[in-house]
């Protein structure tokens, strides 16, 4: 997809950025640090790749973000997730990640499916259980819970 | 494989029952520590009192098959002795990345995709020049190879394993200080390979400087697991190595110094992401080759 491009929509205080792309070498976010709003949520459902130089300037923008704004993540696919959970600081401290995709297995259909979870319905970082669209037998949580979720406790 | 070749058989009895079959003669096996032995076959489940005598005496002769996590093999184990060669226990293929690793030992070779691959595997190869061509090369690539099916999406992973290890290609050594943004051409190739089998899912990157030493390796993964931050300075954020190693099954680095670095990674066949993530990776050193 190329270098991460950005999506920004104001309304009122609150500034939507939907990233699309790669958080690479090349990523800027410049452009950002001249929005006036309260409230920042950043959608990642279109970033597919991040490299370490990438997330090294991510680290760097969020830092500067003030504190008292209030900085959301949405719709985090499985990639952000996993470099949550292996890089301090990706996550803004006092941040809110609201939602996230999480594998599941349906045994039945031998096929994988990504679900969209909110943070809220996880609870004693357990999975919540999943139905197959397809098949409606309850699907398997496809990863390592204690993993997967171990953003909730940052 | 030079003749008297002898193997020091040091694994429990869990793996000595379902791996003991694959040391094939001519090889003489001693069932204890022999310190002029070729090759130590050991586990953590390892007990004997001269567990540290072995490993500071006879380290790069040590196969080791682990059931800890990567993290402490690397603290307990690799950051401590002059280990090279860590099996994961629970590998699915545990038989075949064993098999393999012996033999190379034995014959004094060293692991290529070709030769961790079954005969009539797919392999794909390029070649590249300009850092800047990184994903375009790496979309090449995969598009040239059917991988058949496995969890949701190896490529994805791949794509991250050749980001880091090609940018680390190209920044290494003369170039290791400049910006990752800055454009680098290069007057010699970068080689990258994919390959494909019914267990493994392999991606070679190839540079010709041979300038990475298990020194530097160990240091970057220690820092990268002990930090888990990027360094904030010119250069590299100091955490592809370690990204690398969470994000592959097994990984194998061939050195020859001042000649190339091969670094190649393994992701097994499986259709459950659980089972990818679920095991230790296995680690080999092949140094000097």
């Amino acid at each position: 997809m190329g270098t991460i491009r950005l999506e920004t929509q104001v309304v009122g205080d609150i500034a939507t950025i939907l990233l699309k792309g790669s958080i690479d070498e090349d990523a800027d976010f410049k452009e950002l640090s001249e929005l006036e709003a309260k409230v920042y949520e950043f959608d990642f459902e279109n970033v597919d790749m991040l490299n370490s130089c990438g997330i090294r300037g991510w680290i760097s923008f969020v830092e500067k973000i003030p504190d008292s704004k209030k900085v959301i993540y949405k719709n985090c696919p499985q990639i952000v997730i996993e470099q949550i959970s292996m890089v301090f600081g990706f996550i803004k401290e006092g941040a809110l990640i609201e939602s996230f995709y999480a594998p599941y297995f349906c045994s039945s259909c031998d096929e994988e499916k990504k679900i969209r979870l909110h943070t809220k319905d996880i609870i004693n970082m357990k999975a919540p259980k999943m139905l197959c669209e397809k098949c409606s037998n309850e699907m398997e949580f496809d990863d390592i819970e204690t993993q997967y979720f171990s953003f909730l406790n940052r | 494989m030079k003749n008297n070749t002898i193997i020091s058989n040091l694994l429990g009895d869990e793996n000595n029952k379902r791996l003991s079959s694959y040391i094939a003669s001519p090889v003489l096996v001693k069932n204890d520590y022999v310190e002029d032995a070729d090759i130590i076959l050991l586990d953590t489940t390892y007990s004997g009192k001269d567990f540290e005598q072995i490993m500071h005496k006879s380290g790069p002769r040590v196969l080791l098959i682990s059931h800890h996590e990567f993290e402490k093999v690397l603290f307990d184990y690799l950051c401590k002795y002059h280990l090279n060669h860590v099996i994961g226990q629970e590998s699915l293929v545990l038989d075949r990345e064993f098999q393999m690793h012996l033999n190379y030992k034995l014959t004094n070779t060293w692991p290529t995709i070709p030769s961790m691959l079954y005969p009539d595997s797919e392999i794909a190869e390029i070649t590249i020049r300009d850092s800047k061509l990184i994903d375009e090369s790496l979309d090449c690539l995969f598009n040239r190879v059917i991988i058949g099916p496995f969890f949701d999406s190896p490529i994805g992973y791949l794509r991250v394993l050749g980001n880091e290890l090609l940018m680390n290609a190209f920044f290494s050594s003369q170039y290791n200080n400049k910006s990752r943004s800055e454009k680098i051409v290069l007057d010699c190739d970068i080689e990258l390979s994919l390959g494909v089998d019914e267990n493994f899912l392999v991606l070679s990157v190839k540079d010709p400087f041979g300038t990475l030493s298990r020194n530097q390796l160990i240091k970057s993964l220690e820092r990268g697991f002990r930090e888990k931050t990027p360094v904030h300075k010119s250069g590299g954020a100091g955490l592809g190595l370690y990204m690398t190693l969470l994000s592959t099954n097994q990984i194998i680095i061939n050195v020859k110094p001042n000649h190339y670095t091969e670094i190649i990674c393994v992701i097994d066949r499986s259709k459950r992401i659980k089972t990818f993530k679920g095991r230790t990776t296995s680690f080999n050193l092949y140094e000097g080759v």
